[in-house]
This record gives structure tokens, C-alpha cells and sequence, in this order.
């Protein structure tokens, strides 16, 4: 920290002292609407600037003499000299055809006009950031950038993943590259938002920035003088967008029968299934039949089993039976979710400083019982004009992210959704397992059960078994600006993110999860995770003449990554329900780790403006890794960009506004994670007390490992017609992903199942296009449209020293190619069945489709009537394929909604086999296969099936244990086309102040709002927009409304 | 040089402006982990990778468990590729190896794992990478040869007898982390030679392997080696009630639903009055209600292995069908897992004798290998233990179908001895063991329906065909005519 005041001093004694004035106003539009988000910079200096606020209002410090430009989408630019004292000055802006002055923020928080960059950058709409109605700013960008993919999983606490152009995109806030599952940033802080799409966009963020960024800019003072403003949102889940359907006419057991004894096969089937009776009001002994003294004939309420009572003694006692009926556990289960949020700030500008501050808290109920997520936190930037020339920037943020317990996903017993849509059946009443969570002779040592088998009791998950989540992230940021002479500025800076979380389990006594002791069990984690970034920017920008004028900035940054983090876990608990390491019945077992990852890095950039017509931008950066070996740790990142407004110098038709064409090529390189160059002795095994090693791990490192590289290129134009009622972003690029770090698979008798090498190589193809379209416009009614889709698709092109195979891929195969498990069918395609009629997997896997959607678009609408805001949001895909994890267990569980055929026939007749599936049988021959999976003879002969096959057995097999396409059968289908459109979001604003007319309030904004409204979609039972695939289950998507209030003082 | 003078420059940045100066190369160390090991540590882990394993599937094939609530691959004889995971367990063991160069007897005891971990996969495929293979790290081998069966089986007897000879050799050297024999020498060197006879014995098809003829190697070691003398130098791991250290089916869910016993192992038991049925199952839920007696063999009952599965849950929801004891599933350390014990080394020299391979008593060692079963159940099935005592196992040995009888033909007499491996390798160690002696010997007998084989193999893993298609290729063609189906006899069978 000496080091950075010693800087600043030095910065204070060499600045010279220039006089600032401050210039004031309202930026209009022809028709009288007050301009939000126009941009005002010193013309010579563009790094130099601001935007109005809501209102139209901008304040901005300057030099006297200095000339202003003024600017905005679609409207002309106006340059304005400004005389030598603080002034007002408002400004009404032309309609025009150059909607392509517009600055926004690009890699290192450099400024750029947007005509003059060569690659593709796309800006949110802001409107879709300050009405989210999600806790997660994730969300909001769905579908609202051509090429980017934002996955919206449907559970609480679930984070949206992010794929732009195939790759996984670098977060930047307010220039710091960090990483976060956005929960700890608040929405309400956030000003902006830029996606960087292309490697050459990201170029100077190095091999962070690889795969592209998503830039976040958060809040300043945008306006002169004090603005309070407070916000209030809440919502709550109203119906579901995507219900899982399931079967209501069968119950427990299997083959139609079913008795409960003791939930683990004790009874008739009483382990597992919803084979069982139908659920029509028959009397069955069920998990919570009394229980009755055969001899005496006195009974004792009972819930669950009776494992070591008295009444494990099925001579003496039996069951009670009871009325199998239906019930609608997964709706009765599920409870209203809602989210509150409130937000405050406080904002000043004066000549001298400002500052905004930023106050929000969420609180979310999750729809699952017993589940609850708190955000909050407090968010200071800050600035200073130390001298006219000299200003100091800070900023401060604390977030907390708590959770007292939050659902568990994944495909096991600890999820919910696993046991309530899965497995367990209807004539289970959930609410009678609500109230029952202990069987009554064992209170803390036992759960009360339908199931001692598999299951837990859902209601015992989630009110036993906690889950905390405990997270501080604080952010600090401090930034000095000096503009060392007209043109000329130089920027330090430093910034540290640091995350604290701790997180445990506590599993009560009879807790069942794959692997974890059922004598009670805690968990603790306590994660330490840092980022520090410090770089140094030089800026200087010369205007030589009205046709050439170039900017250059030269760099140099550090970041610093380190991760420490600690875990225990208890073996058994002594006492039940005291979650504390010193209850634990066996030896505690702990692990640690430590880890560090360094990133020293050169930049520069020159962009070159030629004749007001043709931007060059050159961009060079060198990256120095810790995770490299010496000789190999330096790579070197060029990119070129071009961009020209042919409309400068080609005379156009009077109805095309503008025409830009633009092109940008680039390379870069990246690194491995820490420690991943020699292997190392790891702790293996406890056994009693003697402790063991293991040696490495079953991929083999290469101490030798060089950088991977990828090599992109790309060419886009942008055009717009009729006075920007009509406007147009095309982009197709390529990207060349050579010399990759891949973990190549070798003979696992070599020691290892793979080894990291350069090698392989993809090739991927992309287009983007955005489509702005106004079809009404005038003072009382505007529609505005607009609309995107991207397609993407990364083939392997080459493999390692040329190998016939890379895994299951060869080459010319898609990256995302899907190799799945398939039936044994004749060469005529037709499933072949054994004696049995029961069908063969075949030895090899086949290639039955890919993942990615092959389009994915986004349409956004927005209706002004007057002052009343109507926005509707549609996105959704095409193509791709999904093979479902929840269909398959469906059928094997027999809860699937078409499980039910064949039932009643069958056990009407004792069981016997009415279903005959269509396939053959082989009557002879035989089939060979070469050692690449290839038909080597096939000389086998056919007879169709005629045997009849238990339904039950089928559904466990053929639409269970293997990949069954659309075309294969329609009713045995578990792989689907992955295509969907969704109504995302409509909103409704109106500034009720308009009516009211309030003194002390300049503006009362609400919001109706809708989200997740309503989807149509090819898969059935589950939400296709929930990610690349369903293996770890999905809540049901629920549908949000909601209403928001936002004042400003 | 151009690289250096960025180096410098940056470097010179860096101290100029805000940062301090970072070692890149040092900040890269791992901090967590050791670079060096002391062999104690990695045989504790070899040990306990190799002998804490078990699986549920031979028993499926082996016909003494089916499954009601979908089809088992193993029990239908329609598995597909076998796994070469062993592999990566061998990776510690050559670390072993290297790193007990001042330590040779840790070698010894590596060697007989090496020896363990091959005779299990070449039993499985039939020729594997041995020569070339666990070459990646030190030789850059990535797509190893193929070996023949018959070299492999040599390599491993060769391995074997170098493990006996070093534990003579370094027999006062001290072993820590042993968490099988405590570092009790003798105790290994006799499981060392046991084992070699089993290995021997699985020869038995063969006269002789590489020219070296298989009887007098085995007459050899008989005479010359010390053997497994009780159960006490079994061969085994004794489990712990600790996190990782308990029995491996301990909580496993699948107990709980659609598993039994299968009728054809029941009624095996059940005609030769073995009480080691108790101790193995639970009676019918039916015979349980009934109140029948523990020791009432009709209280034992289990589904039809080649019956639709449905069908046999019929059986089994008419309570018709008996589980596996509660205590594999619930008691969290069971009973050992043998991987070489008394019992198979006793029945092993007794085929010896039956073949003509050795001298001797073929019924001494017969008697004696049913009694340390009893004695073996005795311990730690102990609910069932007053009808598990030396009384009871005298009386089970002058049984109808039991009894030694010394006139018999040779075939009669393998039969009972096999059938005396069978009956006690119900969810014990060894794994695949009695699938492979019927292919060797004929017996057990398995009930089959029409079309059906017992897998004698399993198809190489799939990555093989991936990364080391034309080695495999070549060892296939050499093999099975370019197939690989698991139906087809490997080299030692044939």
C-alpha cells in the first residue's frame, strides 16, 4: 500500500494547474422527449466523457475552450464548443441516419465510438437491466445477445451458465475480470452491460479474455446535485411455465402388488417402483397403517417401520390396511415462491467529487419448503477531481450472499425432485410424511418412512438435513486519472475481490445419501478466495488533421489469484442433531489446500482514423504465467481490426442511413491450472490410523506443456435504412482452435487413461445477426423491435498426430457430437429381440445427434403509449438434442404418464404378458465386428417377434437402458429434438407522477411484470432452457410475477 | 532474446509502478503435496485398493443372487466390455516398486500384487499388455503391445516366485503399513505360494506354460514352500467401523429392493444339508411367518435365474423368496474378504492329488478345507454359529452328497471339490473365480435356459479400441479370429 501513495504524490507534484469548468443541461429529442443514455465526450479527448441519466440530464467537468460531441443511436451528432465559464447548455438532437456514434466501454475500459471497432460488440438493452425481476442479473440476458447463451436453471440458488459463440465468456466489473456466479453482484448497481463476442474484442484481457467477456459497468453520479432514489420489488411464482407430468392411476410395488412392512423388499416390493395396484380406494398396508396385535387386536398408530421395536415380529403384529388412493404430492409439496427486494441510493456530483451509493437486499423464498436465499449488500464509488486535471476514483462494495438451507440437486437421494417425481408413488401422502418426520419410538435417531431402501423421507430432507451457505464478497477498487496534457492520460490502478464462504452439511441419524455415514454426519467448508489486479494504462489521442487522428495506449498489469480453503467432516455423531466437530463418533477427517496463479502482462493498442471513414485497430499483449514451465510460460496476443463507413465515401440511396463494414482478425493463447505440471504423492486411504499415498492421477502431466492457441476471424457490416427505422448487424467468424492443452485418452494399461498434450483442432463457424425495426414511431405511440439469432457450430478438423480417433470423435465430427448407448437393430433398422422379446445394447456407442441447438434467437418488443412502457421478450432455440435423464427413470420407475398401457390388461389376467413390441428375431447368422465398431460380415436372418413381453419389464428396458430417438418410437422416445420458444418476459411501466403530479418526488415509476410466462417446446415434462442437459433433475419451472416501485427524490 | 528483454522490461514496469516483483516459477510449487513418498505409505494404499474390493455381479453369475426389478447383464450372460481400471491401480504399485529400492522387501510384497492385479485381467480378456504396459510415465509407451496368455501367466509365476524368493531373502527386514499381515512375513510368503499354486492350478488344461512343465512346478513348491496352514495366515483384509475402512456392501441400497437369493444355489445347499445356508440368506418371508426353525432347510427358498425377471418377482411377492443376510448389508465390517485363503488352498491341493499332480490325502485336504469354511462362518457369522461348529461341519462331511469318496472317478471327485469352492464364494473375495473353473473344470453346473452360454470373457474396454485399435487387432486376430466375443474360450481353457 506504501507504494501506491508514494505513486499518487508523485502524480499530485507533477500535475500542472489547469482551470475546469463545469458544464450542465437536458439533452431533447426533436420532439420534445428527454434523452436517457446519450453520450457527451470532449471531442479530442473520447476517454473524457459521460451519459445522461433517465432524465436526460448530464453534468460534465471540462477545459475551457474544450468542444463537446453529443450523441446517441439514431440521432446526429453535434459538436458544441463550449466558451470559459460553467454554463447550462441543452441540447435537442436531429433524427439521423448515423446511429452509429454511440461510445460504449470496450476491453480494459477503453471508450470507442462504435463505428470505428472492427469486431462485434453488443450492448443489453438497458431497460431489460433495471426492471430484472430475477435475484440473479444472469437471467435478464437471456436471449437479449446474438450469440450469447444463457442457460436458466429453474431451482433456487441455481446460477445461469453463460456460452458466448460455444465458449464460456470472462465477467469484467468496472474493468476487473473476476470471477462470480453473480449472485454477489446486485443488480440495481448495475449501469451497463457489453458483451466483447469476439477473440479480438477481448484481445487486451489476454488469455482471460480468450473466449470473449461480458463487460459490467456499475453506477456513478451521473447528475448534478443530490438524487435519492428507492426501489421496491416482489413477486412470487404463479403456476409453472413447465410441470413435470407424471401418472396418477398406479401406486407402490411392482407387477401390481404391494404390501408395506419394513421398506426394503420386507414387504411385497415394498423397496422401491410404481409398479404397484391401482390406485383405486383398495385396503393395503401402507408405511403409515397402524399396527395391530393379531392376538389382542389392539392397535398403535405407526408411521414407518418397525425395525427394532417391539412390533418386529410379524407372528404378533400386522398392518392396518388402509385406502390406496392418489394424492398430488408434488404440488402439495412445493410451496408459493416469492422474492422481496429493496434498493436504495444516493447520489452527488459536484465539481469536486461524487459519489453514489448503492443499498439492495433480496429476499428470496425458495418453492421448496425450508428453503430461503438473503442477498444484500452496500456499494460505494466514488470520485474526486483532486485538481483539474488529476482524478481519483474508489471504489468499495460488501456483498453478502447467505442461505440458512437451500434445495440439493444432482441425481440422488438428497434431491427432492429424485424421490417426489421419481420414485416415490401417489398413494404416498406427503403431507402425512410432513407431519411425521420421526418414527415416534426414536425421535432424532430414525426417520419415519415410506421407504428404508433408497429414499428419504422428502419432508425429513428438507427440515432435518440443513444446508448453510454463508458468503462475503468485497470488492475494492482505487484508480487514479491523470491527464497529463491535452491528449495525453495515464491511469494506475488496483483492485482486490475477496470471497469468504462458509459452508456445512448437517445430516441427521437415518439420513440415506450414496456413500456419507446414516449415523448423522457434518460437513464444513470454509473457502478464501482472492483476485488482485494492478495495471497501468497510457493514453494519448492526437487529432493531426480533420482526416487522420490516432489513439494509442500501452499497458502493463498483474493479476494475482489465490484460493485457500479448508474441510472437515465428522464420521457418525455420538449425540443426534449436535452438529459439531467434537460430537463426531469416529476419527474427524480433514483435508486443506493452497493455491496460487500469477498472470505479468504487456499491452498496447494503436487505433488509427482515417478520413473520417476507415478505423484501423492494432492491439498487441503478452501474458508471463505462473502455471507454465519458464521456457513456455510467455505468449503473445496480435489482433487487427478494421472497420469503414462506406457511407463516407460511396454515394448511397437516399433511404440506407449508413453502411459499415468491418473486419478483425486475432490470436490467442492461454494457460493450465495451478500445480498441473509434475505429479505429486496425494493423500490417499485412512486405514485405522495408518495414513497412505496415492501417486498422481489418471491423467499423465507434461512439465513441457506449451500454450494452446486459437485464431479467430471475423467479418460483420452494419447498416441502417430509412432514418433508422430499419437497422441491420451481420457478423460471420471463424475461430481455429490449434495446439490445444487436451487430455488425450491413451491405453489405460500405460499407467494413465490420458495425458496432457498440444494437439487437435477445431474449427468453428458462426453467424450473428441483430435486426432493429421500428415499425411505428410518432409522438404518442412507438414499437420498436428488435430482433437476433446466432448459429454456431465447432467441428474437430484434426487429432493428434493424426489418430484415427479422439475418444468416441473422429474427425470431421462436431465437438458437441452426442455418443450414445443404442438397441442391437437389423441392417434394415429394425430392434432385434432375444427369446425373451426383450431387446440387446449394442457393444459399441453410435452418434444420435448433438447437443447445441443449431439457432438460437432472441425478440425483443418494446411499446410506447405516452408515458405507459410495454415490453414483451421472446427467445428460444432450434435444434439439438436433449437425451433426458427424467424420462428414462420415468420408465423405470413406472411413472411415466404413458406407463401405464398394458397395466390393466395384464394383471386382469394373472400377469400375463399382453404387449408384443415390434422388432425380429435372429433366426440365424451372426455379426462381426472390426476393431473400429465397424460391421465386419453380417450374415444374420430374421423372423418378426410374436412373443408378448410383461410391460413392466419392457418399460425397464427399452426406453430405460438405451438411447430412444423420435423416429425410433414415439411412445418409447427418451432422446428429443431440444427446440423451444419462450415468452420470457412482459412488462409494463408507467411513471405514475404523470397522474399524480408530487412535489417532493420527480419520479414514481411501477412495473407489472411477468417472467418465465409460458414456453412451447418439442421435449415433453421438462424445461428445455434449463441447461445442456437434465442429469441432475429440474425444479419445475415456475412462472414469476411481480410489481416494482421505483422512486426518485 | 527477445523473449529476456520483455522479461526485463516487464519486470522493470513492474518495480517501477505498483507491484512488487513475483517469482512466477516459484509461486508454481504445490504447497499441498509431496514430490517424495516412503514405500510404507503406498503400500497401505496398494493393499487397500487390491483387496477392499467386491461386486455384487459374479454372484449374479454364479447363480446365488437374481434380480426382480430389472435385468442383470450378468445374470443373462449379456455383459459387453470389461474395464482395464486395474491399470491405474498398478501405477502405485510401480511407484512401490521404485521407491523401495533401499526397502527391496517392500518389492516383494509389490510383486505379488502386480502378480494378482495380471492374473485377473488376462483371466478376464485373455491376452493383455504386460511387457509393454505401466510404460507411459517412464517410456513414453502410450499404445502397449499385446502379450500372449501363455507369457503373461509366466510372467506372473516368474513374479511370484521372485516375491518368495526376496521375502526369504530379506526376511528380517521390518514392513510397516501392512494392513494385512502387519508385516508378519512368513504369513505373506505362504499366500505368496499358495497363490502360485492357484495360478498353477488354473494351468491345469495345459501340460505345461513357456516349456516349463506345470505339474513338477507345482509338486515343487508343495514340497519345498511353505503353505497357508489355517485359517489364521489367510489371506485377507479384516475390516474396520471406520470412515473407508468398512465392509463394502455395508449400506448398500441395492439389498434393499428387487434382490434374492437364487433358487438354484438354495437347493444346492439345501440337498447337502450345509448349514452355511443360515448364515448366507434369511428364510422366506412365508417360512419366517410360518414360524419355521432356522435350521429347516425348507424355510429356503429363491427366484429362477433364467425366468423373465417379472416372474421371479412374483415368486418373491408371494413371499416366496429368501435375501441375504441382513449383516452383509448392515453390519459395517462383516466378515473378511479372502483374496487367497485355507479353504481354496486345501481344495486346490486336493485336485493336485485327484489330477496326479502331488501325493497325498485327497480327502485330508478335502475335510479340511470344508471345516475351515465352517470354522470361517463360525467367527463372524456369529448369530448362526451353534450350527456352524466342528461338530456340525464332521457331520456335514459324511453327507450324502458331500462325503469323500475315495473310489469314485475323477471327475466325481473335481466336481465336489469345486462345489466345496462354490458354496463359500458367495459375495467373498476372488471375484470371477468359479465362473472361470467352470470353464476349466466343467463345474458347478448353471442352470441355462436354451441359447444360452455362460460368458467366459469379457470384450476389451472400449478405450482399447479407441487409443490402441491396432494392438488390439493384432492380439484379437491371434486369439479369436479377429472377434471378440465374450463367449469364446481364452488361451488357458482352451
Amino acid at each position: 500500500m506504501r507504494k501506491i501513495y508514494l505513486f499518487m504524490l508523485i502524480l499530485l507534484a507533477c500535475s500542472p494547474l489547469w482551470a475546469q469548468i463545469t458544464v450542465i443541461g437536458i439533452v431533447t429529442d426533436d420532439t420534445g422527449l428527454r434523452v436517457p443514455g446519450a453520450t457527451i465526450v470532449v471531442k479530442n479527448n473520447p476517454a473524457l466523457g459521460t451519459i445522461t441519466d433517465l432524465d436526460g440530464n448530464y453534468s460534465i467537468r471540462v477545459v475551457k475552450n474544450a468542444v463537446l460531441r453529443f450523441s446517441y443511436i439514431g440521432y446526429e451528432t453535434q459538436d458544441i464548443t463550449i466558451g470559459t465559464k460553467n454554463q447550462q447548455l441543452n441540447v435537442i438532437l436531429q433524427e439521423s441516419s448515423q446511429q452509429i456514434d454511440e461510445v460504449v466501454v470496450t476491453a480494459i475500459g477503453i471508450k470507442q465510438e462504435k463505428k470505428k471497432l472492427g469486431y462485434t460488440t453488443q450492448q443489453v438493452n438497458t431497460e431489460a437491466l433495471e426492471q430484472p425481476g430475477t435475484v440473479n442479473i444472469g437471467n435478464a440476458l437471456s436471449g437479449q445477445v446474438a450469440g450469447l447463451t444463457v442457460t436458466n436453471p429453474t431451482g433456487l440458488f441455481q446460477s445461469p451458465s453463460f456460452s458466448l459463440r460455444g465458449k464460456v465468456p470472462l465477467m469484467v466489473v468496472d474493468g476487473i475480470p473476476i470471477s462470480t456466479d453473480l449472485y454477489d453482484i446486485s443488480p440495481e448497481n448495475i449501469a451497463n452491460i457489453n458483451v466483447l463476442k469476439g477473440t479480438a474484442a477481448a484481445a487486451l484481457y489476454g488469455s482471460r479474455g480468450k473466449d470473449g467477456a461480458i463487460l459490467i459497468t456499475t453506477k456513478t453520479a451521473s447528475e448534478d446535485g443530490l438524487v435519492v432514489t428507492a426501489g421496491l420489488t416482489s413477486m412470487m411464482t404463479a403456476g409453472f411455465a413447465v410441470f413435470p407430468e407424471t401418472q396418477h392411476e398406479y401406486g407402490s410395488g411392482s407387477n401390481g402388488k404391494y404390501e408395506f412392512w419394513d421398506g426394503a423388499d420386507g414387504g411385497i416390493s415394498d423397496g422401491d417402483m410404481t409398479w404397484g395396484p391401482a390406485l383405486d380406494g383398495s385396503l393395503i398396508a401402507q408405511w403409515n397403517s397402524p399396527l395391530r396385535n393379531k392376538e389382542t387386536g389392539e392397535t398403535i398408530d405407526w408411521y414407518g417401520d418397525v425395525l427394532g421395536s417391539q412390533y418386529d415380529d410379524r407372528s404378533k403384529y400386522e398392518r392396518v390396511p388402509l385406502p390406496f388412493v392418489q394424492h398430488d404430492n408434488l404440488s402439495n409439496f412445493l410451496r408459493t415462491g416469492i422474492i422481496t427486494k429493496a434498493t436504495f441510493s444516493v447520489a452527488n456530483k459536484t465539481c469536486k467529487a461524487s459519489y453514489n451509493l448503492v443499498g439492495d437486499f433480496a429476499y428470496q423464498r425458495g418453492q421448496v419448503p425450508n428453503t430461503e436465499v438473503l442477498t444484500g449488500g452496500i456499494n460505494f464509488n466514488g470520485s474526486w477531481n483532486l485538481s483539474y486535471n488529476l482524478m481519483l476514483s474508489a471504489k468499495l462494495s460488501y456483498n453478502k450472499v447467505y442461505s440458512p438451507n437451500y434445495p440439493r440437486y444432482g441425481y440422488g437421494p438428497k434431491n427432492h425432485m429424485y424421490t417426489i417425481l421419481l420414485w416415490m408413488s401417489d398413494d404416498v401422502d406427503v403431507n402425512q410424511l410432513k407431519n411425521h418426520l420421526w418414527r415416534n419410538d426414536k425421535v432424532g435417531y430414525r426417520q419415519a418412512n415410506y421407504n428404508y431402501a433408497w429414499y428419504n423421507n422428502p419432508y425429513f430432507g428438507v427440515s432435518e438435513l440443513n444446508e448453510v451457505h454463508d458468503r462475503s464478497t468485497t470488492d475494492g477498487l482505487i484508480r487514479l486519472n491523470w491527464d497529463l496534457y491535452p491528449g495525453l492520460s495515464v491511469q494506475g490502478r488496483t483492485s482486490a475481490h475477496l470471497i469468504n464462504t462458509f459452508a456445512d452439511m448437517q445430516s441427521p441419524k437415518s439420513y440415506m445419501n450414496y456413500g456419507d455415514s446414516r449415523n448423522g454426519d457434518y460437513k464444513i467448508w470454509n473457502t478464501n478466495d482472492m483476485d488482485v489486479n494492478s495495471d497501468v494504462l497510457a493514453t494519448w489521442t492526437q487529432a493531426f488533421s480533420e482526416d487522420f487522428s490516432f489513439t494509442a495506449n500501452a499497458g502493463s498489469s498483474i493479476y494475482y489469484h489465490r484460493d485457500r480453503n479448508g474441510y472437515q467432516q465428522t464420521d457418525g455423531l455420538i449425540v443426534p442433531s449436535v452438529y459439531n466437530m467434537g460430537n463426531s463418533l469416529n476419527p474427524v477427517r480433514t483435508t486443506n489446500y493452497f493455491g496460487e496463479h500469477a498472470i505479468e502482462s504487456l499491452y498496447g493498442s494503436v487505433n488509427v482514423d482515417l478520413w473520417n471513414a476507415l478505423f484501423l485497430t492494432f492491439t498487441g499483449r503478452n501474458d508471463w504465467s505462473s502455471t507454465l514451465s519458464a521456457d513456455n510460460n510467455s505468449y503473445f496476443y496480435p489482433s487487427v481490426s478494421a472497420s469503414t463507413l462506406v457511407s463516407n465515401y460511396i454515394e448511397m440511396p437516399s433511404w440506407i442511413d449508413y453502411l459499415k463494414v468491418n473486419s478483425a482478425w486475432a490470436q490467442v493463447s492461454s494457460d493450465l491450472s495451478a500445480y498441473s505440471l509434475s505429479a505429486t504423492y496425494k493423500n490417499s486411504v485412512l486405514w485405522g490410523s495408518l495414513p497412505s499415498v496415492s501417486y498422481g492421477s489418471n491423467t499423465m502431466l507434461n512439465a513441457e506443456i506449451l500454450p494452446q492457441k486459437t485464431t479467430s476471424f471475423e467479418v460483420g457490416t452494419s447498416m441502417a435504412f430509412l432514418k433508422g427505422r430499419l437497422s441491420a448487424n451481420l457478423t460471420y467468424y471463424h475461430m481455429l482452435d490449434q495446439n490445444q492443452i487436451i487430455s488425450l485418452p491413451i491405453s489405460q494399461a500405460s499407467g494413465y487413461s490420458s495425458r496432457y498434450v498440444n494437439g487437435n483442432e477445431y474449427s468453428t463457424n458462426g453467424f450473428e445477426a441483430v435486426l432493429g425495426i421500428i415499425p411505428l414511431r410518432n409522438k404518442d405511440f412507438t414499437w420498436k423491435m428488435n430482433i437476433n439469432a446466432s448459429t454456431n457450430t465447432r467441428k474437430l478438423t484434426k487429432i493428434y498426430k493424426d489418430q484415427a480417433k479422439y475418444g468416441n470423435l473422429s474427425v470431421g465430427d462436431r465437438s458437441d457430437a452426442i455418443y450414445s448407448t443404442v438397441w442391437e437393430k437389423s441392417s434394415d433398422g429394425q430392434l432385434i429381440l432375444d427369446d425373451n422379446g426383450m431387446p440387446t445394447r449394442k457393444p459399441f456407442p453410435v452418434n444420435v445427434g448433438h447437443l447445441s441447438p443449431d439457432v438460437r434467437y432472441g425478440f425483443q418488443n418494446e411499446f410506447k403509449i405516452n408515458a405507459l412502457t410495454v415490453n414483451v421478450d421472446i427467445d428460444g432455440a432450434i435444434g439439438g438434442t436433449l437425451v433426458s435423464r427424467t424420462i428414462q427413470k420415468y420408465w423405470w420407475s413406472g411413472k411415466h404418464p404413458k406407463s401405464t398401457m398394458y397395466r390393466a390388461e395384464e394383471y386382469a389376467h394373472g400377469g400375463t404378458p399382453v404387449f408384443v413390441p415390434e422388432g425380429v428375431h435372429v433366426e440365424r447368422g451372426s455379426i462381426q465386428y472390426d476393431t473400429d465398431g465397424s460391421i465386419l460380415s453380417d450374415t444374420r436372418e430374421y423372423k418378426p417377434n410374436t412373443t408378448a413381453v410383461n410391460i413392466q419389464t419392457w418399460a425397464q428396458n427399452y426406453p430405460y437402458r438405451a438411447v430412444v430417438t423420435e423416429e425410433e418410437s414415439k411412445i418409447f422416445a427418451n432422446a428429443y429434438d431440444r427446440s423451444y420458444m419462450k415468452l420470457r418476459r412482459i412488462a409494463i411501466s408507467y411513471d405514475l407522477n404523470n397522474l399524480l403530479q408530487l412535489d417532493h418526488i420527480e419520479k414514481l415509476k411501477i412495473t407489472l411484470f411477468g417472467n418465465n410466462l409460458a414456453v412451447i417446446k418439442n421435449i415433453p415434462y421438462i424445461d428445455p432452457d434449463f441447461g445442456s442437459s437434465d442429469n441432475d433433475l429440474q425444479d419445475p419451472s415456475a412462472r414469476y410475477i411481480g410489481v416494482s416501485a421505483n422512486l426518485k427524490f | 532474446m527477445k523473449k529476456n528483454f520483455l522479461s526485463k522490461i516487464t519486470m522493470g514496469l513492474c518495480c517501477v509502478s505498483l507491484w512488487s516483483c513475483v517469482n512466477l516459477e516459484e509461486m508454481n510449487v504445490d504447497p499441498n503435496n509431496a514430490t517424495s513418498t516412503d514405500p510404507q505409505l503406498l503400500l497401505t494404499n496398494v493393499e487397500y485398493k487390491t483387496f477392499s474390493g467386491a461386486s455384487k455381479s459374479p454372484a449374479y453369475a454364479t447363480r446365488q443372487l437374481v434380480m426382480t426389478d430389472g435385468e442383470n447383464t450378468n445374470q443373462v450372460y449379456k455383459w459387453s466390455h470389461g474395464s482395464f481400471d486395474v491399470y491405474s491401480d498398478l501405477r502405485d504399485v510401480e511407484k512401490l516398486i521404485k521407491n523401495a529400492k533401499d526397502q527391496p522387501v517392500y518389492s516383494a510384497l509389490a510383486h505379488f500384487i502386480r502378480a494378482y492385479d495380471y492374473y485377473n485381467l488376462t483371466l478376464m480378456f485373455g491376452d493383455i499388455p504386460c511387457s509393454e504396459a505401466l510404460k507411459g510415465e517412464t517410456d513414453g509407451l502410450y499404445k502397449p503391445r499385446y502379450d500372449s496368455q501363455e507369457s503373461v501367466l509366466a510372467y506372473i509365476l516368474k513374479q511370484l516366485e521372485e516375491a518368495n524368493a526376496s521375502l526369504i531373502e530379506h526376511a528380517n527386514e521390518t514392513v510397516n503399513g501392512d494392513i494385512v499381515f502387519d508385516g508378519d512375513l512368513m504369513k505373506w510368503r505362504k499366500v505368496v505360494n499358495a497363490f502360485r499354486l492357484k495360478v498353477l492350478m488354473t494351468l491345469s488344461k495345459h501340460s505345461t506354460i513357456e516349456g516349463q512343465s506345470v505339474k513338477s512346478a507345482f509338486a515343487s513348491i508343495v514340497s519345498n514352500q511353505p503353505l497357508i496352514q489355517s485359517n489364521a495366515d489367510n489371506g485377507q483384509l479384516v475390516f474396520i467401523d471406520q470412515q473407508d475402512n468398512r465392509y463394502p456392501f455395508f449400506n448398500d441400497s441395492g439389498f434393499g429392493s428387487g434382490l434374492y437369493m437364487d433358487s438354484t444355489y438354495i437347493s444346492t445347499l439345501r440337498i447337502r444339508k450345509d448349514n452355511r445356508l443360515f448364515a448366507f440368506c434369511t428364510q422366506t418371508p412365508a417360512a419366517k411367518e410360518e414360524g419355521k426353525s432356522i435350521d429347516d432347510f425348507t424355510a429356503y427358498d429363491g427366484g429362477d435365474p433364467i425366468k423373465p425377471y417379472a416372474m421371479v418377482n412374483k415368486k418373491a411377492t408371494n413371499h416366496g423368496c429368501s435375501k441375504p443376510q441382513p449383516r452383509y448389508y448392515q453390519n459395517s465390517t462383516n466378515e473378511p474378504l479372502i483374496f487367497i485363503g485355507y479353504t481354496e488352498q486345501q481344495l486346490i491341493l486336493a485336485e493336485a492329488v485327484v489330477r496326479g499332480w502331488i501325493a497325498g490325502n485327497a480327502k485330508d485336504y478335502y475335510d479340511s478345507a470344508v471345516k475351515a469354511s465352517f470354522s470361517f462362518y463360525h467367527a463372524y457369522a456369529t448369530e448362526f454359529s451353534s450350527y456352524l461348529t466342528p461338530e456340525a461341519a464332521e457331520m456335514y462331511l459324511t453327507g450324502e452328497y458331500v462325503h469323500w469318496d475315495d473310489s469314485a472317478t475323477k471327475e466325481e471327485k473335481i466336481a465336489k471339490i469345486v462345489m466345496q469352492k462354490y458354496i463359500p464364494s458367495f459375495l467373498q473375495g476372488g471375484q470371477w473365480t468359479m465362473i472361470y473353473e467352470y470353464h476349466r473344470t466343467g463345474y458347478p453346473t448353471y442352470r441355462l435356459s436354451n441359447n444360452m452360454t455362460v460368458g467366459a470373457r469379457w470384450m476389451y474396454p472400449l478405450d482399447e479400441y479407441n487409443n490402441n485399435s491396432s494392438n488390439l487387432k493384432e492380439s484379437l486376430i491371434s486369439q479369436y479370429a479377429g472377434n471378440d466375443i465374450i463367449t469364446d474360450l481364452i488361451w488357458c481353457f482352451k
